[in-house]
């Protein structure tokens, strides 16, 4: 017998279930017999990593909100036992990924807020965002949060973002300044999308000049050709996901096969030296009248 | 529709009904925002409109060497990659 395999009969085999699941009772007691710290939700639940496996514990005092350190207890239930220090919830912070956001306001009691920077790729962030524990904070300020995969936590003021911008943007704002007259130097495209929410928030008199977003294929696909000054004149579904789609481009026909979940092309009809999926409906329009091709219907 | 909700406030403030749009075709992905957004109009050289996309995006300038834009007569604007017939 070679020294290796005298080795590989000392240690347990990682696919022995028996040893596992002794393995993982171990951790679990370890693991439980321990404080521990973590933001609290009221009516949520608090999980810890046993072994990679999450364990979710309700709280008994359901009402809690805030940071708290945890004991658990029996019965898949953990108490609140104290407050954290500020070094605890920074410790806890630290391991997470951090975002910049500029906040927007309070609604029901929450902080809302969108991403400061939008080619921030990890995570799949589209929209107003609400922000956990938010506190002593402003209309148009930046702040560092923190993302836990499904909740974003507060943790400071983003000290290297100027004030003076989101102060401007606050007076704008009470002196009622059009979001197309709206000139504060400095301030960043999100600054102004945030400006124009809580500009039509405060006159909901204007929201109603505002077309809805299209919500069904039908109305995304004529919008997108008309986006480019293009009509539609017909589409049939080709199975899932997969849709044929006639359209006129100045006076031409033309027939490409999309996705309607994001209107990416598939087939743009024409020969794209295979790059047609670096293109969608919109930008495919350009295309067909650079290209000068007109299909025979 | 109520406008004390955030996500209905963001459509309202990204719809296009208020000024023109740059629709923009980027790394196989798509989006919509408004020139105002972007602090352009129709009429801003290319140049321009490619270094506020790219500002917006917090993107090199030079990643839009190979892209073209498109000036519609609606007043909206397409930002795509260039394409290569045949």
């Amino acid at each position: 017998m070679t020294r290796d395999e005298r080795e590989d009969k000392k240690t347990p085999s990682l696919l022995d279930p028996l040893a596992m699941i002794n393995k993982l009772a171990l951790e679990e007691e370890r693991v439980l017999s321990r404080s521990f710290v973590a933001p609290v939700v009221p009516g949520g639940q608090v999980s810890v990593q046993i072994g990679g496996i999450a364990y979710k514990m309700t709280l008994t005092d359901p009402s809690f909100e805030g940071w708290a350190v945890l004991k658990s207890s029996p019965g898949k239930s953990a108490t609140v036992c104290g407050a954290p220090t500020l070094e605890q919830i920074k410790g806890y912070l630290h391991f997470l990924p951090r975002f910049r956001i500029v906040l927007l306001d309070e609604f029901d009691t929450k902080w809302w807020g969108l991403q400061a920077s939008t080619a921030d790729s990890r995570a799949q962030i589209a929209g107003p965002i609400p922000i956990r524990f938010a506190h002593r904070v402003g209309t148009f300020e930046t702040v560092c949060t923190r993302f836990d995969g499904a909740a974003f936590w507060y943790e400071s003021t983003d000290r290297r973002r100027d004030p003076s911008i989101a102060r401007s943007l606050r007076q704008a704002l009470q002196e009622d300044v059009e979001p197309e007259k709206l000139r504060v130097l400095g301030a960043v495209p999100q600054e102004r999308v945030a400006y124009r929410m809580l500009w039509i928030k405060k006159h909901p008199e204007s929201g109603g000049l505002i077309r809805r977003a299209p919500q069904t294929d039908a109305q995304r696909i004529e919008d997108a050709l008309t986006h480019a000054g293009a009509q539609l004149d017909g589409f049939w579904s080709q199975g899932t996901d997969r849709v044929s789609v006639r359209y006129i481009v100045d006076g031409a026909v033309h027939v490409s096969e999309i996705r309607p979940s994001d209107l990416g092309v598939i087939s743009a009809g024409i020969c794209l030296s295979g790059q047609d999926q670096n293109f969608d409906l919109t930008s495919l329009v350009g295309v067909m009248r650079e290209s000068g091709y007109s299909d025979e219907f | 529709m109520s406008t004390n909700d955030p996500k209905t406030l963001y459509n309202l403030a990204n719809d296009q009904a208020t000024s023109g749009v740059l629709h923009l075709r980027f790394q196989g992905r798509s989006r919509d925002i408004a020139l105002d957004t972007l602090a352009i109009n129709a009429g801003t050289p290319d140049d321009e409109v490619k270094m506020a996309v790219a500002q917006f995006l917090d993107v090199a300038l030079v990643s839009f060497d190979a892209t073209v834009i498109e000036r519609h007569a609606n007043g909206n604007l397409t930002l795509r990659p260039e394409a290569v017939f045949g």
